[in-house]
Formats: structure tokens, sequence, C-alpha cells
């Protein structure tokens, strides 16, 4: 029974769902929990605000189901409201002050506890690089890169049009590098900034 | 490829918008320049390798609980489709809100037209001569008048209307002025200007009860037409 379920589309769990059986819901959630919990991780930088998130996502979703239009997929709809429950929930608690706080007092006591050597994060601590981004360049940075949607789907995503999702990703980028290229000056105790500006 | 060049076409190459060449241009010049891959690596590292996020064992039942205790969706039309459905009794609400703002709206600028504008005046102006025999009706605010009357007096100066005009308009500022606080200036009753208008009264005698107009015009002589 449940590899039948497990074998239905997306679109049949849904219309499964809407015909009264919630049973098909917990497929869903099944098979997007992980991503879910991606999206909502990477943008609001917070574990337990990204388990809330999470939960809230699937449980709009189920609400509101009968709002899902057949002719997006249902992973991209679901990713839309858990980037926005993120950025609705990043924006109320002002996360980014948090972080950078919290960052800064990490490697002040790094700092001291190593006799004055800093420690950077690696380049894939994504947790610590994606919270010193700029919100907007964050949701679609994940988005895009993260959670491999195409330019028009991360415009449907964040309604915005498409060439905006262009803009918001280069300067996300472009963000996001001279931050870590920064950093790296500051390890090794380089500021001659034409290393990295060719 | 120069590294300034690499900077242009980096984001394109990352968009995926560069032609086989330059893409292949863009690899080489990333594997072969250590300031570039200095520079790029971080950022390329984080984007495409990156760490996966940790889920929580129990994540997924308790989001299960959760929605259990949500009451199930609407049932759309086509079963779950592209038409949004209200609820039951539910599409009143916006019409109600709609009518209930217009009526506020349209209350508000009549209340407001009420109460802030003069009902305007008619003036007739009547010179029982052969020459003008047919009366002049003129129908204007007290705020009005006074402007025209200046501008009358300005422009036209000899006309055998104005003296009357300006007379009357005279004494109605002064009506106005006289009861500031009052309705009674407000909608002042039909005027006539005729061979009997006895002459309007003097300005020496206002000011000699201590009446003062600030900004009025200079009195001017009322003439039998």
């Amino acid at each position: 029974m449940a590899d039948v379920a497990s074998q239905k589309t997306d679109l049949e769990l849904v219309q499964a769902v809407c015909a009264g059986c919630r049973r098909s819901f917990d497929r869903l959630v099944d098979r997007y929990v992980r991503g879910v919990h991606a999206v909502a991780s990477r943008i609001v930088c917070h574990t337990a605000d990204a388990e809330d998130v999470t939960q809230e996502t699937f449980i709009r979703a189920y609400e509101r189901l009968y709002l899902f239009d057949q002719q997006y997929e249902f992973r991209n709809w679901l990713f839309k409201i858990a980037t926005n429950l993120a950025i609705n929930r990043l924006r109320s608690r002002r996360r980014e002050q948090v972080l950078k706080f919290e960052a800064a007092e990490r490697l002040k006591q790094q700092t001291s506890s190593d006799g004055g050597t800093l420690e950077l994060p690696g380049d894939q601590d994504w947790h610590y690089w994606l919270g010193r981004l700029d919100e907007q360049y964050r949701a679609a940075i994940v988005l895009f890169h993260f959670s491999e949607m195409s330019y028009q789907e991360v415009a449907d995503a964040l309604d915005i049009p498409l060439n905006t999702v262009r803009t918001l990703l280069h300067r996300g980028r472009r963000q996001l590098r001279e931050m870590m290229a920064k950093a790296r000056q500051s390890e090794n105790g380089s500021c001659d900034a034409a290393n990295w500006k060719h | 490829m120069r590294c300034g060049e690499l900077e242009t076409l980096i984001d394109f190459y990352l968009d995926g918008d560069l032609d086989d060449d330059r893409s292949a241009e863009v690899r080489d010049h990333l594997q072969g320049c250590a300031s570039c891959r200095a520079t790029y690596q971080p950022m390329l590292t984080l984007l495409y390798q990156p760490v996966e996020v940790q889920l929580p064992g129990d994540l997924a039942d308790r989001v299960k609980q959760a929605v259990a205790k949500v009451s199930p969706p609407a049932k759309a039309a086509n079963g779950g489709g592209q038409h949004r459905s209200w609820s039951p009794g539910a599409w009143w609400m916006p019409i109600s809100a709609l009518a209930a703002s217009l009526v506020l709206f349209v209350a508000g600028w009549l209340a407001s037209s009420l109460w802030q504008k003069p009902a305007p005046q008619v003036i007739v102006v009547e010179k029982e001569s052969a020459a003008q025999a047919e009366p002049v009706q003129v129908v204007l605010s007290p705020e009005l008048l006074s402007g025209y009357l200046q501008s009358l007096a300005a422009s036209a100066p000899n006309h055998p209307l104005a003296p009357a005009i300006q007379a009357l308009a005279i004494e109605q500022m002064l009506a106005q002025a006289q009861w500031p606080e009052s309705d009674d200036n407000v909608g002042l009753p039909r005027r006539r200007i005729t061979e009997q208008l006895p002459p309007a009264p003097p300005q020496e005698q206002e000011q000699e009860t201590g009446f003062y107009v600030p900004g009025l015009i200079p009195p001017l002589p009322v003439q039998r037409l």
C-alpha cells in the first residue's frame, strides 16, 4: 500500500488529499520535508526557527491545498511558502543582527583562546556565510543554487521579475565573493586589495 | 583571458549563458590563475559543493502530527485546481465592505461641502434706463464676489454697473465681517439694487463705532445709476 502511494505523482497525491485522504499528505511530507527544511535552514540560519518554519510550511500548505495551481510543480509551490515564511521569520526576529553579534563574539573568543590567531569558518560553512548575506540575495541564492530551481521558478517563488532574479544573484554572489576574499585576506594578514581586484 | 575579463564573465558563466568555447576559457583561467582561484574558489565551493543540512530525525513525524490537528482543506470544485474557492457565506464580506466605504465617502463629501461652503446668492443689479433695460444677474459666493469686485474695479473702472456692484460687495463683506462666528453670514439673502436703493451706510459711521476690517479695500462712494 505504501509502495503504491509512494509511486503516485505529486498531483495525484494532492487530488487525493483534496478528496479527503489525509494520509496522502503524509506521503508529501515524507517526500519534501528534507527540502523544505533545507530551504528554511539556509534562509533563517537558525536551527529552532528552521524547524518551526518547516512545520508551519506544511500546515499552511495543507490548509490551502485547494489554492494550489496545477500548472506549477507542487515542490516549487511548497518552497515558495517556505521561503516567504522564512523571510517573515527573519524580519520579525532580526536574526541578522544576532548572527553578526554571535559571529563576532565567537571570533573574539577564538582569538583570545588561541593567543591571537583567528580561525575563520571554512568555505562550506554555509551557516556562517549565508547568514551574513542580505536577505533578498540569500533567498535568491538558496533557491537557485541549493534548491536547483530555474530563474523562472525563483521569480515565481519570490514574486519578482525574471531580470530581478539575475540581478539579485549577481549582486549576492559578488557580496559573497568579496566577503570570503576579505576574510581570507584578514586571515593571511595581507591588505593588498589588488590580489582580488583584477 | 585576463583576470579582469574573468570578473566580467564569471556571473554569465555561473548562469550558463556562455557558449562552450567561452566556458572552457573561464575554466582554464580558473585552473591556471592562482590569484583568481583564491578569489573565486571559496564561493564556488560554497555554492557547488554544499554541505547537506542535517534533518532532525523526528521532524517529519512532528510535522505529520501537527498537520493531523488541522482541519482538512476545503474541497475545490474540480478537486483542487486552478479555481479559487471561497468559504461558504463569505462572498458578501468584500461587497459589504465596499458598499460601506462608498456610503461613508459620499456622506463625508456631502457634509464637508454643506459645512464649509456658503450657499451661493443671487445678486440682481437692475438699471431702469433705456440703454440697459435687461437686469444683470450675478450668482457668486461671497468669497468670489470680493475677488470679482476688485478685478472689476481694476479693469473697468468706468463701467456703468461697477459702482453699484462695488457698493453691494462692500456691504456684504461688512455683513460677513461683523459676525464672523455666526452662521448668519452664510447664504445671504437676495439683494436688489435699483434706483430706489437707499444709499449704503457711510463708512465713517462704521469706523466711528469702532468697526475695522483688516485688508478691506477703501470704501467707494455709492452712486445712483
